[in-house]
């Protein structure tokens, strides 16, 4: 009875140690799968100062092709310079982020949900500047896809421009 | 209970140090042009002078930037049957000042302290891919920012070769001396150590432009000889070397040799500046025997560098596939048939960046890129020739270098004999979408004529041995079909010998009739090579041999070839072998 009792005891033990760790190994594959997904998580640095009225960063998109992480990139880098603002680089500064009211993403939310759409009016405000595909440690392949990085000049005048006519971002002048 | 955690944890450690050793195995995806002086030691001896020849006439590799200094040599009294150890190449190195050398080549240095940054400019444009030209032209510093190399002064490199035990073989029997000479090199590789904070006190302490005052240069003239620019040391090999006064011998004589029977190939020439020139039709004047030899064992010793130090390892992108393109070409140095491997990257589930090997590929069509990129160079083509996946766009090729070689062992049944093991090596001349151009050397020798010790007998009544062996030349032409499977249709001529043991000859032939020992012989055929794992394949081969000589003529070759057993005379016919096949 007391080695039934024993044997028990230690086979409880193991499945406890086991579902632990499958456990832990399962919300961090989970946290991870969410922080990828998420908008709000893409990485961008400042290449160079751009030509007037651009702005040349890299940036990295997610997807679950190498297409679609690339279009996700894009995406990234117009919403970087309309929300987030750019990271200063070794040869450029910080630039503004071009909605500085925080809640602009969510009191615009049906204008930024066409704006962003497949084929959306973003892709007017971005040329890609990679040669050709994103290639070697720029294309990785990760879990359920892709994360791609790409060198882009956003054409940030215009994109800004754009955001004042449609009454989304308030022209400077018009604190005065 | 203890124990199932001690095991987890040890299970744990495991597994995250093997995460760690991947991590430490990514593959850079970077390449740059690299700088190479070469310098070779100086014994006190005879051989000072060739080793002088060799560097002064020593043409440098097209993906290298030759950075030819006033120094060629150190100086090391050492007797030349010892080789240079490591230490004493360090300290040779380091109390030379060859490093600042190099810098004020580079800058262009002048007696009176000045410098200018044109040589540097040059490089770094010469040294742009399309995508820095991409770069430049969406940056508001445009295309100015590509002319900026100073990135590639720390890629300067330092190779001190030292050649020792130069000897030239006597002849055992007769002693007498040979024409040619053997040597051994060893060759150490140093970086020059420059980085941005050596450059920048470079830059303030050391610079001055022709336009500054004679005491700003005076200064910067006294600043610059009391800069300290180390190096470090990077990979050092060994290489040996014999040559004639008739043909470059060595490592690379079989290759020559083997690669003039069907091509010629184009070399090309850098100067100084590191611009290119094609070499001229105009016969060139045999070279010192020594130096010949000297610069086998440099070849040799650059084959083996190359593949040590990954600095000097061509990487670039697969922008397309079907056929599989990429922006490299002859500036890297590629020639047809160059060997890359396939890398793709991807992350573990920590976010661990991770080099994934793929398949092997080798260049079709070679661009000739000797130019400043514009954005819209013209790539080179290569095909897949291993690896179970296909490549895709965007994988990284990095430069694998072999010595397009493939050695097969074989055993094959018909033919010249009843029985051979034959012996074959294969040499890439071309390879092209449809296939591959080799030439071939084969061997073979048939074992059951060494049975046959019972049929001549010599004068004391004992035994006499017949030895056979057979040699041929040739060449053929590899189908792929498919990347695992190469059908090679081939024809070799060559010559079947049969031999009494210890040169005995028959008495009552004429000198003429015992002289003749072998008989010619023609091979057509078709090997059919299956890769199992690359570079191991298994070979399938069949033909017909065809003996070209009468074979019942009064000859030592046909006496002993009629006294054989019927069953084991050699004669014409059909074939089939079967071995594998390594390539190098």
């Amino acid at each position: 009875m007391l080695n039934i009792f024993r044997i028990m005891k230690k086979t409880v033990a193991y499945i406890l140690v086991l579902l632990m760790a499958a456990t832990a190994v399962s919300a961090q594959n989970k946290e991870r799968r969410k922080s990828i997904k998420s908008w709000e998580n893409y990485e961008i640095t400042t290449e160079k100062v751009g030509t007037e009225g651009t702005k040349f960063v890299k940036v990295w998109g997610f997807g679950k092709t190498v297409d679609k992480a690339v279009m996700a990139a894009k995406r990234n880098a117009v919403h970087a310079c309309l929300f987030r603002g750019l990271p200063a680089g070794p040869n450029a500064n910080a630039t503004p982020a071009i909605c500085r009211d925080p809640n602009t993403f969510r009191n615009n939310e049906a204008y930024f949900e066409e704006f962003f759409a497949p084929g959306g009016a973003y892709l007017r405000f971005v040329n890609m500047t990679t040669d050709g595909t994103p290639a070697g440690q720029d294309r990785r392949k990760i879990k359920g896809g892709y994360k791609c990085a790409l060198y882009i000049q956003v054409m940030y005048d215009n994109l800004k421009r754009q955001m004042e006519a449609d009454g989304i971002a308030k022209k400077l002048s018009s604190g005065f | 209970m203890k124990r199932t955690v001690s095991v987890i944890a040890l299970l744990s450690a495991l597994l995250t140090a093997n995460a760690q050793e991947k991590v430490k195995e990514v593959v850079s995806d970077d390449y740059d042009r690299s700088g190479l002086t070469v310098i070779v030691v100086s014994r006190g001896d005879m051989y000072d002078e060739n080793s002088l020849d060799f560097v002064n006439t020593l043409v440098i590799d097209n993906k290298f930037d030759a950075n030819p200094i006033g120094t060629r040599s150190l100086f090391l009294k050492k007797d030349r049957t010892q080789p240079l150890t490591a230490a004493e190449a360090d300290s040779l190195i380091r109390n030379s000042g060859v490093s600042k050398e190099i810098l004020g080549y580079i800058y262009n240095r002048k007696e009176d302290g000045s410098m200018d940054d044109g040589l540097i400019r040059y490089r770094g444009h010469y040294n742009a891919d399309d995508q820095d030209v991409i770069n430049a032209a969406a940056a508001k510093v445009g295309e100015q920012h590509l002319a900026w190399g100073e990135g590639l002064v720390n890629s300067s490199y330092i190779l001190l070769l030292d050649f020792f035990n130069i000897r030239r073989p006597v002849d055992e029997k007769t002693g007498e001396v040979s024409d040619s000479y053997i040597l051994d090199a060893n060759a150490f590789v140093y970086k020059i150590d420059c980085g941005s904070d050596k450059l920048n006190e470079f830059y303030v302490t050391s610079w001055a432009s022709a336009t500054d005052t004679p005491e700003r240069k005076a200064a910067a003239r006294e600043a610059f000889d009391s800069l300290r620019l180390d190096v470090v040391p990077v990979a050092s090999a060994r290489a040996s070397s014999t040559s004639t006064s008739g043909l470059a011998g060595g490592s690379d004589a079989y290759v020559d040799v083997l690669a003039g029977l069907l091509s010629k190939s184009l070399g090309q020439e850098e100067d100084k500046e590191g611009q290119v020139k094609e070499k001229t039709s105009a016969p060139v004047p045999e070279e010192n025997t020594v130096v010949k030899a000297q610069k086998n064992a440099f070849a040799d010793a650059m084959f083996k560098l190359e593949k040590m130090i990954p600095g000097w390892q061509v990487g670039v992108a697969v922008i397309s596939v079907k056929p599989i393109k990429a922006k490299v070409g002859r500036k890297e140095g590629l020639s047809n048939g160059s060997r890359f491997r396939a890398y793709s990257y991807e992350e573990d589930r920590d976010g661990n960046l991770l080099s994934r090997k793929r398949g092997y590929l080798r260049a079709a069509k070679v661009s000739d890129n000797r130019q400043f990129a514009t954005g819209r160079t013209e790539p080179s083509t290569f095909y897949q020739i291993s690896g179970v996946r296909n490549i895709e766009e965007g994988w990284i090729l990095k430069e694998k270098k072999d010595l397009k070689v493939g050695v097969s062992a074989n055993m094959r049944i018909g033919g010249l004999s009843a029985l051979s093991v034959n012996a074959t090596l294969d040499y890439l001349i071309h390879f092209s979408k449809l296939g591959s151009a080799y030439a071939i050397v084969s061997a073979g020798l048939d074992p059951l004529v060494y049975t046959q010790n019972q049929v001549f007998k010599d004068k004391e009544d004992n035994p006499v041995a017949i030895s056979n062996f057979n040699l041929a030349v040739g060449a053929g032409y590899g189908f792929r079909a498919g990347r695992f499977v190469e059908l090679m249709p081939y024809v070799v001529v060559g010559t079947d010998y049969l031999k009494l043991d210890g040169d005995m000859v028959f008495e009552d032939f004429t000198d003429e009739e015992n002289n003749k020992n072998a008989a010619f012989f023609l091979e057509p055929g078709l090997r059919a090579s299956f890769q199992v794992a690359y570079p191991f394949s298994i070979c399938l081969k069949g033909g017909y041999d065809l003996l070209l000589n009468d074979i019942d003529a009064r000859t030592h070759y046909g006496y002993i070839n009629r006294s054989l057993d019927p069953r084991l005379r050699h004669r014409s016919g059909v074939f089939i072998e079967a071995g594998f096949r390594y390539a190098f």
